[in-house]
């Protein structure tokens, strides 16, 4: 499929050596158009996989008259449908997604950047698995979605939108979340792309939660900056909040130790609502090129 | 109280050292935006109180730090009362404290100075006392009260105490006693009278005071500060330059130095002359004075300043290691011979003296003096003014004007050697006397011999073999006169009330035979006898007396000693150094107070350089325009350099006169709290040491 689009976060040179990932799912889904993904639909079609009796209303085309001329009884032939996979990417873009924005001596940029790379590289990458991608873009709330769609004209304005992303003030990714779940009426894949700071992650995963109980397979990529892991050094520094927190004046080489193990605390419980909630967890770094985390993703992905 | 009280208000404001330390040495902040402030925000929050804990502590620790330092300047006083326990709290207590200032007072034991050691004493004991009323004295070579009668005003009299320093001088003792005395009587009987003395009782300074002066109800405290052990001290007690130096002469330099220590110590002093270096080196017994010697050589006339420095040398006073003194370098002298003698007389009486005075300045190796022979009669007044010393044989009948001019030299400070042989000389000595008015008082009157006596075969009867010409020949004197007999002269009786001590010699008939008397600044000596009738000339002791007795009224035996600082000062200047107008004194002492360099002023003799009391050690220069026509040394007086103390039961003994005297040292057990100042030093450092530690354990 040719890509029309001229983003500045596609690199097509990079992606070159990714061509041949595609982009999986552990569990069956629903799609609405037949694609390599296994369906949680077993029909007509595709890989015979078992035999079930018939109950009223099952449709009598799947019946093996064979076996009931044999035996009298009724049985239907179950197949495994394969079908397309609906991916929606999430990408958070409050302020505290735009920190490393500033890179010193040739740093990664921000989060929000990183989440521009990544996620232009992974709507280029399922759809060239003739699957479906859709993009959400929230902070407070919902600001942007598009649907899941195929059509490289489809790409080409998730990309335009992700290349568009402004941060926002504040973070309200429960609400954001609720606002998509509302606007989804079919099964998919949800990958969300937050660093998950804010005041109650338990908002976000209830929200999460609303997606899980649909079936939805959600993929949280934490993402995590260099600077936010460990305190620059020195004896005094005033931390200015991206997010209306005001400042506080400290010296991080007391507070260095706290503050890692508070970091460390903060992702960790990330994770564990993540896997609580039966999603899939990935720390990202953005330290880590974000072709390399692409990959890592993809080929964990694929089993 | 406190003995520096002007440490509690500084004390007071740096007490906000701490505060205003940390304004200003706060780091100013690295601004950095952060997207996980809140997790900066929530551990400071958590931990503010610990590092609230944290500063208290730390700020109360650097509190306490700089309160004990102020404490540690302010000097805290404690009770240290001389009121005896039954005295009564509400009589009216007069209080004297004489604090030693002298050089001694200097002397350094265990690292402390002896003033020190004296000053938070003294302090106590000028402080706020109820009913009482107190004075300072400050005593070294003249006693000064702080205020001139006892006062109430504690607060400038501890202020004098704290800037007490020692002064380069001896302890007047008695003076200060005095001193007390005399304000213990103006202040009246009203109440109860105590002397507090603070010093270091120096044997030299105290074994002579008599405390009869006090009145008998004073209550007397001494308070010995002098270290347990004596300080061991070496100084240089004298530095002379016997006899009159001359130019391209040698001369000697006599280093006296006292070893006050128990051992014998080998020293070494360095002896500035202008440019010139030289060293001498020499062994002290102990508790003795060494006299080192070494030779010198100038070759500019006029006056030098030199200087004198013991090497490696540490010991208790180290301001007595070095002198200054002076040394004056006079041109050749001119010997003016009056005589109506021919030179071509041979042997006369004239012959024998010229020949001598020649013959003694050959002996010594130097180059001989110049002998002008002179007939009185065609004598002028700038052949007389030219001469060094003035020797008459047979001069005859002097005229009016030359006995004018030789009393007024006489006066300012010449030498005149008088060879009476012919009666006229009996007329000649009175005319002298009678012109030089008070100046001149001849012990004995010349007379010439009554008709009809025959003065030969004289021999001397009584010699004062301690005194110049005599003392040369040391215990072999009466060998070397005995044989001497004399012929002619003058008869002489004694003047009622005249100085004995100034006849030297006197003959078997009682006539003076050899008289040596001051004339203002000048001497004469008489020798009575006609020499070409006496075996004297023939006498191996003629040249060596002749010597020495020109050699003294030249002033070749002056020792020039320095002056004691502290001391009253008075002294002529050379008759060179008239008139008074265009002198001007100046001191090598920087930041001297131009008032203690005493003042000039014109009298009968000359002029006459006065001061209160003799400045501190340094050169002083008289001087007209760019050239010093006098100048002397002063220094610290040799006494104060013996730090041996008196012992305290002779006060009691024999120094009280039956006044009640309690003595107390300061090294005993009230010691402890005169040091308390160290060991709230010790806390301040310990409290400084808490602080790190506390840094450290909570990790800062």
């Amino acid at each position: 499929m040719a890509n029309q689009t001229q983003s500045r976060f596609l690199d097509l040179r990079l992606l070159a050596a990714l061509e041949r990932l595609r982009f999986t799912t552990r569990r069956r889904i629903d799609g609405a158009y037949s694609g390599r993904h296994q369906s949680r639909q077993l029909g007509g079609a595709g890989e015979f996989v078992d035999f079930r009796e018939y109950t009223p209303g099952d449709d009598l085309r799947r019946l093996d008259w064979k076996v009931m001329a044999r035996t009298g009884r009724t049985y239907l032939r179950m197949y495994q449908d394969e079908t397309n996979l609906s991916c929606t990417m999430l990408v958070d873009v409050s302020r505290s997604m735009l920190f490393g924005g500033a890179p010193r001596a040739g740093g990664p940029g921000s989060k929000l950047q990183y989440a521009q790379y990544l996620t232009t590289a992974l709507s280029h990458i399922v759809s060239q698995g003739q699957d479906q991608v859709g993009l959400a873009i929230a902070s407070d709330k919902l600001h942007d979605f598009v649907p899941p769609g195929g059509t490289p004209e489809h790409v080409a304005r998730v990309h335009s939108i992700i290349e568009a992303i402004r941060p926002r003030a504040t973070t309200a990714l429960g609400e954001s979340i609720r606002q998509l779940f509302a606007r989804l009426s079919r099964r998919g894949v949800l990958l969300v792309l937050s660093d998950f700071l804010c005041d109650d992650p338990e908002d976000i995963f209830s929200a999460i939660r609303l997606f899980r109980s649909r079936y939805w397979e959600v993929v949280c990529l934490h993402l995590v900056h260099p600077l936010e892991e460990k305190l620059p050094t020195g004896t005094a520094y005033r931390f200015d909040g991206l997010e209306n927190e005001g400042h506080v004046d400290c010296s991080p080489a007391e507070i260095s130790q706290r503050y890692q193990a508070r970091f460390e605390a903060h992702c960790a419980m990330i994770r564990s609502m993540s896997l609580a909630d039966g999603c899939d967890y990935r720390r990202v770094s953005t330290a880590t090129p974000y072709v390399q985390t692409l990959a890592g993703f993809l080929v964990d992905r694929s089993g | 109280m406190f003995l520096h009280a002007w440490a509690i208000p500084i004390g007071a404001v740096a007490l906000s050292a701490p505060l205003v330390i940390h304004f200003l040495t706060r780091p100013k902040p690295v601004r950095m935006p952060l997207s996980t402030v809140r997790f900066v925000q929530e551990i400071v929050r958590q931990r503010s109180a610990h590092y609230r804990l944290r500063d208290w502590i730390i700020l109360a620790l650097r509190t306490v730090a700089i309160a004990l330092l102020t404490l540690v300047l302010a000097r805290p006083l404690f009770d240290r009362s001389v009121s005896p326990a039954n005295a009564d709290p509400t009589s009216t207590v007069v209080r004297l404290v004489i604090l030693d200032v002298s050089q001694s007072m200097g002397a350094v034991a265990q690292g402390i100075q002896s003033l020190e050691r004296a000053r938070p004493i003294a302090a106590r004991q000028v402080n706020d006392w109820s009913n009482t009323q107190a004075n300072l004295i400050l005593a070294a070579a003249t006693p000064q009260p702080v205020f001139e009668r006892p006062s109430t005003n504690f607060a400038t009299l501890v202020d004098e105490v704290g800037k007490a320093t020692p002064r380069p001088e001896r302890l007047n003792a008695q003076q200060a006693l005095n001193s007390a005395a005399e304000m213990f009587t103006n202040s009246g009987n009203a109440g109860r009278r105590e002397l507090v003395i603070i010093s270091d009782f120096q044997r030299a300074n105290w074994a002579g005071v008599d405390f009869t002066v006090l009145p008998v109800d004073v209550v007397i405290q001494l308070e010995s500060v002098a270290a347990a052990e004596t300080p061991s001290n070496l100084a240089i007690t004298r530095v002379g330059t016997p006899g009159r130096i001359e130019r391209d002469r040698p001369f000697r330099v006599e280093v006296e130095i006292g070893n006050y220590s128990p051992s014998p110590r080998q020293v070494s002093a360095e002896v500035a002359i202008g440019k010139s270096q030289l060293r001498v080196q020499g062994s002290c017994p102990p508790g003795q004075r060494s006299v080192l010697v070494t030779d010198a050589k100038l070759t500019e006339v006029g006056w030098h300043s030199a200087e004198v420095l013991l090497t490696g040398i540490e010991d208790g006073i180290e301001a007595d290691n070095h002198r200054s003194f002076v040394i004056e370098v006079h041109p050749q002298p001119t010997f003016l011979l009056l005589t109506r003698q021919s030179a071509d007389a041979r042997p006369s009486s004239s012959y024998f003296v010229e020949r001598a005075i020649v013959s003694h300045s050959n002996t010594q190796g130097q180059m001989a003096d110049k002998v002008v022979r002179v007939d009185p009669l065609r004598v002028d007044r700038d052949t007389l003014t030219a001469a060094d010393l003035l020797v008459l044989d047979h001069p005859g009948k002097l005229s009016e004007e030359t006995i004018q001019i030789l009393s007024a030299l006489l006066r300012r400070g010449r030498g005149l050697l008088y060879f009476a042989a012919e009666p006229i000389d009996a007329t000649n000595l009175k005319l002298l006397a009678q012109t030089a008015g008070t100046s001149l008082q001849l012990p004995v009157e010349f007379q010439p011999a009554p008709i009809g006596q025959v003065r030969k075969n004289l021999f001397l009867a009584d010699v004062r073999w301690r005194e110049m010409p005599f003392r040369i020949f040391g215990e072999d004197v009466s060998a070397v006169v005995s044989p001497l007999r004399f012929g002619g002269g003058l008869a002489s009786r004694r003047v009622e009330g005249s100085l004995s001590d100034d006849v030297i010699a006197t003959y078997n008939d009682q006539s003076a035979c050899l008289v040596v008397t001051a004339c203002g600044a000048g001497t004469l000596a008489v020798l009575n006898a006609e020499l070409g009738s006496s075996n004297l000339p023939a006498s191996p002791a003629f040249v060596p007396m002749i010597g020495e007795l020109t050699a003294h009224l030249l002033n070749r035996d002056r020792v020039y000693e320095t002056f004691a600082s502290g001391e009253p000062l008075a002294v002529y200047l050379p008759a060179a150094a008239s008139p008074v107008a265009g002198l001007r004194l100046e001191s090598s002492v920087s930041s001297l107070d131009p008032a203690m360099l005493g003042d000039l002023h014109e009298e009968n003799v000359g002029v006459m350089w006065q001061a209160v009391a003799a400045g501190p050690p340094g050169i002083y220069q008289v001087k007209r325009q760019q050239q010093s026509v006098f100048a002397l040394a002063t220094a610290i007086p040799a006494e104060e350099s013996d730090l041996v103390t008196i012992e305290s039961e002779l006060f009691k003994d024999r120094l009280s006169g039956g006044r009640h005297v309690t003595y107390r040292s300061a090294m005993d057990d009230d010691e402890s709290r005169d040091e308390a100042w160290t060991w709230l030093a010790v806390g301040c450092l310990v409290f400084l040491f808490v602080e790190v530690l506390s840094l450290r354990l909570f990790k800062s």
